[in-house]
Formats: C-alpha cells, sequence, structure tokens
C-alpha cells in the first residue's frame, strides 16, 4: 500500500518536455529576428546602389 | 520602420506572461501525485496544441476571405499562421511523446489525438512546401488559400477515421485514452495554471503573427525594391 | 462569347462540355493504351513487392489483403493523375481548353471523370489478378461499391491537387505531399470497410467506416466545386 503512494521521480522527462518548448521558441524567434535583418540589409543595399546611380546620371 | 506603439507594448506584455506562466506551472501549481513532476509538461502541453488550432482555423478564414477579397494582407496572415501553427504543433506533438515516455511507457501510440496532431502537422507542412514550390506570387497566393480550405476540411474527417479504426482494432497499451491512463483531477492552482497557460499562449501568438506579417510586408517591399532595381539599369 | 467564369446552373451545354473533355483523354488512351498498362504493371509490381517484404502467409494475406489492395490503388492512382494532368501541360492543350467558352467546372469534372475511369479500368483488372494471387474471393458487391465510392474520393481531391501540382517545380513528387495527408482519411475509412466485408463482417461492424467514405465524397465534392475555379488562370 505504501509502496504505491510513493511519487514517481519524472523530473527529467519534465525537464525534457520544457526544453523542447525552450529550443522551439526560442528557434522560431531567433529565424523571425535573422529573416527581418537579412531583408533589411537587402533594402539598404538595394537603396545605396540607388544612390550611387543616380549619382553616376548625374555627373 | 519600427514596430508601432501597439505592437511593442504586446510584445513586452507577451513576454512578461511567458514568465508570469512558467512560475504559475512550475511553483504555484502542485506537483501531481501520480505521476510526479512530469505532468507539469500538461500545461504547455495543451496550449501549444491549442494555438496549432487556433493558427490553422485562422488560416481557414482568411483563406477563404483572400479568394472572396484578393486582398494581399489576407494571404500574408495566412502564410504566417500556418508557419506558426506548425511551430506550436510541433512543440505539442513533441512534448506529448515525452510525457507519454514515463506515463504510457511508450514514446508514441497510434491513438486517434497523436495521429490526428500528426497528419495535421504533416498537412501544414505541405502548404508551406506547396508555396515554395511556385513561382508566380499571385498564383502562390490563390492556390495556397485553396489548400488551406481543403487542408483544414480534412483534419476532423481524420479524426473520425482513426476513431473508426481504433473501435476495432485492439488496443495495445492499456487504454489509449488518456482519460484512463495518465488521467488526473485538476486542484484549483492546476486549474489556474493551465487556463493561465492557455491565455499566455494566445497572446503570444498574436504577438508572433503579428510580427511574422510584417516580416512578410517587408520581404513584399524589398522585392518591389529589387525588381524596380533591375528595371532601370 | 458567355463569361466562362459565372456560376449559372449546369446545363445540358455543362455536361456535354464534361463528357468531350474526358473524352478527349479516353480517346486519345484508346489510341495508345499508355496510362493504362502502365498502371497496370505498376500495381502488379505493387502487389509483388508487398509479397515479398511482408512475407506473406496464408493468414497473413487474409489479414493485410485490404490494405495491399489499397496502397496499390493509391499508388497507381497518384501515377495517373500526375500522368493525366501533366500529358495536358506538356502539349499545351489546356490553354486551348481554357478559351473554349465552357463553365470553369466543366473541366475540373472532364478531368476527374477520364481518370476516375482510368483508375477504375486498372482496378477492374487488378483486383481478379489479386484475388487469384492473394487466394481471396473479392467479388463481392458491397466490397465493389466500398472500391468504387474510395475511389471516386481519392480521384476527386486528387484531381483538385493534381491542377495545382502541375505548376510547381518538382511537380511529381508535389502530388504525394499534397494528396496523401489530405487522403488520410478516406483510405483509411476504405481500408477499414474492405476489410471487415472481406472478414465477412456483419453491416454494423463497418457501417461507420463506409459512412465515412461517403461523408468525405460528399464534403470534397462541395470543396472542390467551391474551389475549382481559383485553381484555373484568368
Amino acid at each position: 500500500m505504501f509502496l504505491q503512494e510513493i511519487t514517481p521521480d519524472t523530473s527529467f522527462y519534465m525537464l525534457l518536455g520544457y526544453a523542447v518548448f525552450a529550443i522551439l521558441g526560442a528557434g522560431y524567434v531567433i529565424s523571425l529576428l535573422a529573416r527581418s535583418r537579412k531583408l533589411r540589409r537587402e533594402a539598404e543595399t538595394i537603396a545605396r546602389i540607388q544612390v550611387e546611380d543616380s549619382e553616376q546620371s548625374l555627373s | 520602420m519600427q514596430p508601432s506603439r501597439s505592437l511593442r507594448i504586446l510584445t513586452i506584455s507577451a513576454f512578461l506572461l511567458v514568465l508570469l506562466s512558467l512560475y504559475m506551472v512550475f511553483v504555484y501549481a502542485p506537483r501531481e501525485v501520480v505521476m510526479g513532476a512530469v505532468q507539469r509538461v500538461f500545461y504547455y502541453h495543451v496550449a501549444a496544441g491549442w494555438i496549432g488550432a487556433l493558427a490553422f482555423l485562422v488560416t481557414l478564414i482568411v483563406s477563404i476571405l483572400y479568394l472572396a477579397t484578393n486582398n494581399i494582407i489576407l494571404d500574408r496572415i495566412a502564410v504566417s499562421s500556418v508557419e506558426i501553427g506548425v511551430v506550436f504543433t510541433s512543440m505539442n506533438i513533441a512534448s506529448g511523446s515525452i510525457w507519454a515516455r514515463p506515463i504510457w511507457n511508450t514514446w508514441w501510440t497510434w491513438d486517434p489525438r497523436l495521429t490526428t496532431a500528426t497528419v495535421m502537422w504533416l498537412l501544414y507542412i505541405a502548404y508551406l512546401m506547396l508555396r515554395q514550390g511556385l513561382e508566380d506570387p499571385e498564383r502562390q497566393r490563390r492556390f495556397a488559400a485553396v489548400y488551406g480550405i481543403l487542408a483544414f476540411a480534412s483534419v476532423p474527417l481524420t479524426f473520425l477515421a482513426i476513431r473508426i479504426w481504433r473501435t476495432i482494432h485492439p488496443v495495445v497499451i492499456g487504454s489509449n485514452d488518456p482519460g484512463a491512463e495518465g488521467q488526473f483531477d485538476m486542484t484549483m492552482r492546476m486549474r489556474s495554471a493551465f487556463f493561465f497557460s492557455l491565455f499566455t499562449f494566445t497572446v503570444l501568438y498574436t504577438t508572433l503573427l503579428w510580427h511574422r506579417v510584417r516580416l512578410e510586408g517587408l520581404a513584399c517591399r524589398v522585392a518591389i525594391m529589387k525588381a524596380r532595381l533591375l528595371h532601370d539599369r | 462569347m458567355p463569361d466562362p467564369t459565372n456560376s449559372q446552373p449546369p446545363t445540358a451545354g455543362f455536361w456535354r462540355a464534361v463528357s468531350a473533355i474526358a473524352w478527349k483523354d479516353l480517346a486519345a488512351e484508346l489510341r495508345n493504351k499508355e496510362i493504362v498498362s502502365a498502371l497496370f504493371i505498376f500495381s502488379l509490381l505493387v502487389i509483388l513487392i508487398f509479397n515479398f517484404a511482408l512475407e506473406l502467409d496464408k493468414v497473413a494475406r487474409e489479414n493485410v489483403a485490404a490494405g495491399v489492395l489499397w496502397v496499390t490503388f493509391v499508388f497507381s492512382a497518384t501515377l495517373g493523375l500526375n500522368r493525366t494532368f501533366a500529358a495536358e501541360k506538356d502539349r499545351g492543350s489546356l490553354d486551348g481548353l481554357l478559351l473554349a467558352p465552357i463553365h470553369r467546372s466543366a473541366l475540373y469534372f472532364g478531368k476527374l471523370l477520364s481518370t476516375f475511369v482510368f483508375i477504375l479500368i486498372v482496378e477492374i483488372i487488378v483486383i481478379p489478378v489479386f484475388s487469384v494471387l492473394y487466394n481471396i474471393s473479392l467479388f463481392s458487391p458491397p466490397f465493389l461499391l466500398v472500391v468504387l465510392l474510395g475511389t471516386l474520393g481519392y480521384a476527386m481531391v486528387g484531381t483538385l491537387l493534381a491542377a495545382m501540382a502541375i505548376h510547381t517545380r518538382a511537380r511529381e513528387v508535389m502530388l504525394p505531399i499534397l494528396l496523401f495527408p489530405v487522403a488520410v482519411p478516406v483510405v483509411m475509412a476504405a481500408v477499414r470497410a474492405s476489410a471487415g466485408i472481406l472478414a465477412g463482417a456483419e453491416w454494423g461492424r463497418f457501417a461507420g467506416a463506409f459512412n465515412l467514405v461517403v461523408i468525405y465524397d460528399t464534403i470534397m465534392l462541395a470543396i472542390a466545386i467551391m474551389t475549382f475555379d481559383y485553381l484555373i488562370e484568368e
């Protein structure tokens, strides 16, 4: 009777479970940041090329 | 372009809510006696599953509206929602599998809920692959909207099909319904932690969706700039 | 020229257009018998591979027969769907069809009809061969009805998705990726119902599975009618 009432130690699985939430959640946020940074850099490059182009056509 | 004031406030509140819900899950809620610590996976597990379903429902609605109105914003919401839904469904499936290991003594069983979640996950991966495989942007939006409708309609049918299958087939591990194996009564505190997690995840979903839709808009603007530049030269 | 996109109710002209489109495919097939013969040989190969992969003895064979048969149908039907639409695109005849003043969904039903007939012909040849090779009698009317309705459901969704898949890169791979997860319910229910019938179970044991096949067909038909117009270029 007494043995049945001992709560099993399952903290390893709990940590594993929350590690999944953390890795997937953080991974997704990081991917969002990386993508937006890449796009922003591209936009800057394009803007710079446009400025150079207009300067060339002026001179 | 900087995020708007309301988006910044939403982002900060989502972050704070996550911290608070972690406190609720790990400290405020009591440890479950039969399963032990692993029961705490349940709070986020169910919340992630809820967000998966919600995200795909949002995709269904905006897909229908897109076909009716041809408004590009709706398509941006559709693809963003699918992406977030896939991430949360992955969390749901993986965490459920981890919970099942000590409780059902197996990583995986072909029970209706698990199988439906997996088929749903594959459906929306297919949705994203379809978008990637189409080059013409206008066609991409139209086809994706149709697939978004078709995919959502097939989810309840999948659940029914597996349940019919199960009721006739022998059941392998005890009873496959968590109602029998791994069942527990929620105390008031557990209930609070559970509903708070649901709320937190819903706010988190809204925040991520907003950011993701903005990202899609940025991508569109950059693509236009690129095309214009190539055209001018 | 009448506007082909408006949704007037189907008329005699509509069904004439449907049969014309289907007949065009069937007539081409009658000439070279390309698709049906390829699908038949393919089906035989699948059955053969299953026989060795599963090491089927007599008992095992009876247990898995319905499953093996449906997997064979699903694989060859997917191949057939890819074929009918790809041929259309390669020949460029799709554009010609679109210029014709017909209702858009006539195109869907025409394509559905021709693929459905192709798959049925293959099934009509495969079923007797299968029942000889696996030593199981498959000639019961309820079983054939399940085959008919299950194939119809698969072909309905398959035609819709094949019309999408031909426009993607790597279209041959894209069709099964799009189609299999959507077809899970109808395939599962059809296998369940077929297995019940072949095992000689009473109707009540598999009525749920049979009804699900019918429900699936109905829902997918409705979605196909509502959405097919959007898959066709303006």
